[in-house]
């Protein structure tokens, strides 16, 4: 997959731009502020319909100006493709291939792409919240089925525990309960197995690619930490239901689970250095890629945000040699030697919105 | 809403507290009113002024009725052997509109939601364990619908129900009508298999 054009009018510090990418590396230099991420967020904003950093869509539009409008041309199975997107408070529409669409939710996964920021670290580093977001993310752009049992789980989750939070031990209550917990375990049960499953398949990739660009990182392992065993859910609600009622919340199940990196026996979030953090948040991003690669047999486009802070130059060599195998790589960053230019196919100076191609 | 007199602003804001009306659908409705005949606005609100005090439920199955009964428990033809159990009135008048089932209803108000306060207390649970212990009611069908909270109350029906001699069945769960196959999500698809139907056979001779 690749993208040819991209069209932006109004869009955060643009008031209009027109990029004509190439396949290969296209590289987007230009000081702080110039507008570099905001041209990464245009892109993400049309994959995923929603933005990388920005909160709300409203803050996509220019100060000053009223709505917006994105337009790219991409290419996906040897196929020209077309997405338009205008966006004012009062109006919201989307165009796929010259065809209105009623929604935004029709337009996701059209352009595939797999954004590398600086936040990635975080997974690694943070709390198990953020890599269970982070494997959530994966699984529910691929599996509709995930994503289902997901919005009901987390629902159920809310209905038991506002029950928690009011018991008074009647017996209605406790039958009650009861019922929550059965359908509590049949949505926990399908995420806990999807993940166990995700996590493997992760692990296997993320060894790949170690052994193929030869890190010294022999010893690393991916480890799904589930907070009750999944054949256990039911009988674990069961023994933690006086625990449970004095908390006022639901103690154990897949809203706690963590997915655990393991570097020499030691688990990486705690004993890493912040570059070998850095390193193995790169593997889980391009093992991310090969796993959608293994799915539709076509790579997605990689748009990347100054991902290198923090690696020594023989990691970013590496890695950036891996990235070039991919078909389309758009990449931004403040230093204009960050990657060797004879390896960059095109070239853009990003002055405060402005776009400009320059000579490589 | 600048320039609009007091009046024409209150009636707007009344009308958004309506669901699926928004702002702009309460300021259409208002300027179609007020372009009318003064009968046309005094129908409509005379209708809306007596709906609470016409209005009540049916002490047997729960329905909206001006009546101490609402027709269906009332009327003699029906099969008093079947009562179906259902969310809320309006599922009550599709199944109904469809003249296919002629046994009993029966209105939950709603399905189990601590998150909305809504315990068994606050359903119609006690009055439907009351008609069950008729000797002429042989089958309950649940026909709530297949969400968390619909499930969850199915769920609570069924374990309320378990020592009563009654059949209990629900809704089958599955393929819609004209739908394929290779459409369906496999969650729909297990339902549908769960549920598959014994089909029967015509010998011959």
């Amino acid at each position: 997959m690749f993208i040819n054009h991209l069209a932006i009018k109004n869009f955060r510090n643009y008031v209009e731009a027109d990029i004509h990418f190439v396949e290969g590396l296209n590289l987007l230099i230009g000081n702080n502020g110039s507008g570099k991420t905001n041209l990464l967020e245009a892109i993400h904003y049309i994959s995923y319909g929603k933005p990388i950093r920005i909160a709300k869509e409203a803050d996509l539009v220019r100060f000053s100006a009223n709505d917006f409008f994105l337009e790219t041309g991409f290419n996906r199975q040897d196929l020209d493709h077309q997405i338009r997107i205008y966006y004012s408070p009062d109006q919201k529409r989307y165009q796929y291939d010259g065809v209105e669409l009623s929604k935004k939710s029709a337009l996701i996964g059209q352009l595939v792409v797999v954004p590398f920021s600086p936040e990635d670290a975080d997974v690694i580093r943070g709390g198990a919240a953020q890599r269970r977001r982070a494997m959530d993310i994966i699984l529910c752009s691929s599996n509709q089925q995930y994503l289902k049992n997901l919005k009901w789980y987390n629902k159920t989750l809310k209905q038991r525990n506002a029950l928690l939070q009011d018991f008074h031990q009647g017996y209605h209550q406790e039958k009650e309960l009861k019922q929550w917990d059965k359908i509590l375990v049949d949505y926990g049960d399908y995420l806990m197995e999807c993940r166990r499953k995700f996590t493997q398949d992760i692990k296997q990739e993320i060894l790949q690619i170690v052994g193929e660009l030869n890190f010294p990182y022999k010893h690393l392992d991916l480890i799904y930490d589930p907070s009750v065993q999944p054949s256990l859910f039911s009988k674990t609600l069961e023994s933690n239901f006086e625990k449970d009622i004095s908390y006022g919340w639901t103690t154990s199940g897949p809203h706690r689970d963590d997915l655990k990196f393991i570097l020499n026996h030691k688990p990486v979030a705690k004993f890493a250095s912040r570059g070998q953090q850095r390193l193995i948040s790169l593997l889980f991003r391009l093992a991310e890629v090969e796993l959608y690669f293994k799915q539709v047999y076509e790579y997605p486009v990689i748009i990347i945000d100054e991902a290198f802070i923090e690696l020594d130059n023989q990691s970013v060599d590496l890695i950036v040699d891996k990235l070039l195998s991919y078909p389309q790589i758009i990449l931004a960053s403040a230093d204009p030697e960050v990657i060797n230019h004879r390896k960059v196919n095109r070239k853009f100076k990003i002055g405060q919105g402005s776009v400009e191609k320059i000579k490589i | 809403m600048i320039g609009i007199p007091p009046s024409l602003k209150e009636l707007i804001q009344n009308l958004s507290l309506l669901p699926g009306i928004g702002p702009k659908s309460a300021r259409r409705i208002a300027f179609f009113l007020l372009e009318k005949p003064q009968s046309t606005a005094e129908r409509l609100a005379d209708s809306i002024g007596n709906l609470k005090a016409g209005v009540s439920f049916c002490q047997i199955c729960g329905a909206l009725t001006e009546q101490d009964t609402c027709m269906i428990c009332g009327d003699i033809s029906r099969d008093i052997s079947k009562i179906c159990i259902v969310e809320t009135f309006i599922d009550q008048i599709i199944l109904e509109n469809l003249n296919y089932y002629h046994g009993l209803y029966h209105i939950l108000g709603g399905t189990l939601s601590p998150l909305d306060g809504r315990g068994p207390k606050q359903l119609r649970i006690d009055s439907l364990l009351t008609r069950i212990r008729q000797p002429k009611v042989e089958e309950v069908i649940i026909a709530t619908n297949p969400t968390p909270e619909g499930n969850a109350t199915a769920l609570f029906i069924v374990d309320l129900l378990k020592n009563y001699s009654v059949n209990l069945t629900r809704i089958g769960l599955g393929i819609p009508v004209g739908g394929d196959i290779d459409l369906l999500d496999s969650e729909t698809l297990k339902l549908a298999l769960e549920g598959r139907m014994k089909i029967e056979k015509h010998v011959d001779g």
